[in-house]
């Protein structure tokens, strides 16, 4: 992997889910670039690029590692929630 | 309210002395469980945490304690059906400024965390720890003496030794 991609894998590590622009910004690079390092990251498995409608736009949110693991925690959280309320 | 979302918000109440620790804390770093609420280490005396709390409208209880072993005080509160407790960062192993930041969250570093599990020295504290030493080895020397000096040595042992834990969290022979 190339040290830019590890910096970008870096800044979305720390930072919470953030669109392709906003992680262009936060990393202080070419958008561009940042578009086609994440296409890449997210074909070799290292970030997940998920849909998201904000303000009546369709932009793409970018996620790492951190943020697929708490999404499984609050999954789980929930599930137990329900198993408990039904009881 | 989600579980990761109380975090947030509860660390925006307490920011910037308090940090995650506990499950969410185990989770971020790649332990896979539940956990039933969130915990939070601040540097910070306990009536100021009750007050940031109320400010923002989230009810909370100090309970003291002055038995030998036992955490000064635990602030106990619930969060939109998510409860929550507050440790005196001090007492739990934390330095301050030990903390990473982790998909927007304040958490406590790697090794405050593991110190933190070490101290608390419960069969799931430990357990935690021995997961991320299965995780990435190069940690398990520290986290070794950490449980050592705490003497949770010989739990730690006995979980790194579990066989479930090791098909879980060991690398494969040949990936590690």
């Amino acid at each position: 992997m190339t040290p830019r991609k590890g910096e970008l894998l870096e800044v979305v590590d720390r930072s919470p889910a953030l669109s392709i622009y906003a992680l262009a910004k936060e990393a202080g690079r070419n958008y561009r670039r940042v578009y086609d390092h994440v296409q890449e990251l997210a074909a070799a498995g290292l970030l997940t690029v998920r849909p998201e409608v904000r303000n009546g736009r369709r932009v793409s949110m970018v996620e790492g590692v951190v943020h697929q693991r708490l999404r499984r925690l609050d999954e789980l959280f929930a599930f137990k929630a329900e198993i408990d309320a039904a009881q | 309210m989600q579980l990761s979302e109380a975090a947030r918000r509860l660390l925006e109440f307490l920011d910037p002395e308090g940090v995650l620790i506990g499950g969410i804390c185990a989770a971020i770093y790649g332990v896979e469980r539940f956990t039933r609420g969130v915990d939070i280490a601040a540097d910070l005396d306990p009536e100021t945490v009750v007050r940031r709390l109320r400010e923002a409208g989230v009810e909370a209880v100090v309970r003291r304690s002055a038995e030998p072993g036992d955490l000064t005080w635990v602030v106990h509160g619930e969060a939109g059906g998510v409860e929550f407790q507050v440790l005196p960062a001090a007492e739990v192993g934390l330095a301050p400024g030990a903390f990473a930041m982790k998909a927007g969250l304040r958490v406590a570093d790697r090794d405050g965390f593991i110190t933190s599990k070490c101290i608390a020295g419960g069969q799931q504290d430990l357990h935690d720890v021995a997961a991320l030493c299965l995780l990435d080895p190069k940690i398990e020397p520290r986290a070794r003496e950490v449980a050592a000096a705490h003497g949770a040595l010989a739990k730690l042992e006995s979980w790194l030794h579990d066989r479930r834990l090791r098909q879980r969290y060991a690398p494969p022979p040949g990936e590690g």
